[in-house]
């Protein structure tokens, strides 16, 4: 999922043009939106409200997580943890796909892999983060 | 979480080096890299490998592929116009000064050299027909001027 989300967004923009929150096409990436997320990072910069947030997210969170700061959401699920480099996106100017491990709240073990896509409705200055993450559980023998 | 080893994907273009996209993993960051290459949109592209040391409080930083598509082509190649050869051979200083490891390295200097013996040949060729044709007519008018 997460190359074929940076494929999609390397399609709508160029080497000096960052693609826009308005090119993305839900419909497009059908499969893929459901664990989406999209930040709002336009003057919150160290802490990005949730302005959208996939079905699978949400699941994952058990909670809907929409308006809410990223602070705000607890560290021990798949939205906190997967989007916790965000700062690094917005000071490489680039996106990034990282991939790990926490324990949730459960004490269950979750193995997840995350990209976060720089967005800009100029072309130059990013307000908004379109990030992806899936995730499974590992089980233990 | 952050990586204690990070994997920059890196175009060369517009005379400069730009980060395309960052990864924790080396093969997905290779793999991005040759793609991105095969594209053939950009002059180069190479991987740099940023490795965390917390004691030292800094990384170590070294290029772990790299590539021009320089001498895609050849003479008749995208890059055989003069102005697009300078930039893929911009390309290739900055990847030579930037040093480092190298897994894949396609030098523009030979394809430089192929290039320029493909043309002195070429004008040896057409030279040599020239004169076959010269000496022809020549041998023509002899011969009617002779009867």
């Amino acid at each position: 999922m997460v190359v074929r989300l940076l494929q999609y967004w390397r399609g709508l923009g160029s080497d000096i043009r960052i693609p826009s929150r308005s090119g993305i096409d839900p419909k497009a990436i059908p499969d893929m939106w459901p664990n989406c997320a999209i930040l709002d990072v336009d003057g919150k910069e160290t802490d990005p409200e949730i302005t959208y947030i996939g079905s699978e997210l949400t699941a994952h969170a058990g909670a809907d997580l929409s308006g809410r700061k990223l602070s705000s959401v607890p560290a021990d699920t798949l939205v906190s943890t997967g989007f916790s480099y965000f700062g690094q996106v917005l000071a490489k100017k680039a996106p990034i796909t990282f991939g790990g491990e926490f324990t949730d709240s459960r004490g269950v073990t979750i193995l997840y892999r995350s990209i976060i896509l720089p967005l800009s409705a100029d072309g130059t200055r990013i307000d908004r983060l379109l990030a992806a993450a899936n995730c499974r559980e590992v089980v233990s023998e | 979480m952050t990586p204690f080893t990070k994997y920059e994907v890196q175009i060369y273009t517009r005379g400069a080096w730009k980060i395309e996209s960052i990864y924790d993993d080396r093969e997905i960051a290779i793999f991005e890299a040759k793609k991105i290459q095969r594209g053939g949109h950009y002059l180069a592209v190479r991987v740099i490998e940023e490795r965390a040391s917390p004691l030292r409080g800094e990384a170590d930083v070294k290029i772990v592929f790299r590539a021009t598509k320089a001498n895609e082509g050849g003479d008749r190649g995208p890059y055989a116009h003069k102005a697009a050869r300078q930039e893929a051979q911009l390309a290739l200083r900055a990847m030579r000064a930037d040093g480092g490891d190298s897994e894949m390295y396609s030098d523009y200097g030979e394809v430089a050299v192929e290039s320029c013996a493909g043309a002195v040949l070429m004008v040896l060729g057409l030279g040599g027909i020239l004169l076959i044709g010269i000496a022809a007519i020549f041998a023509i008018r002899h011969y009617f001027g002779a009867l």
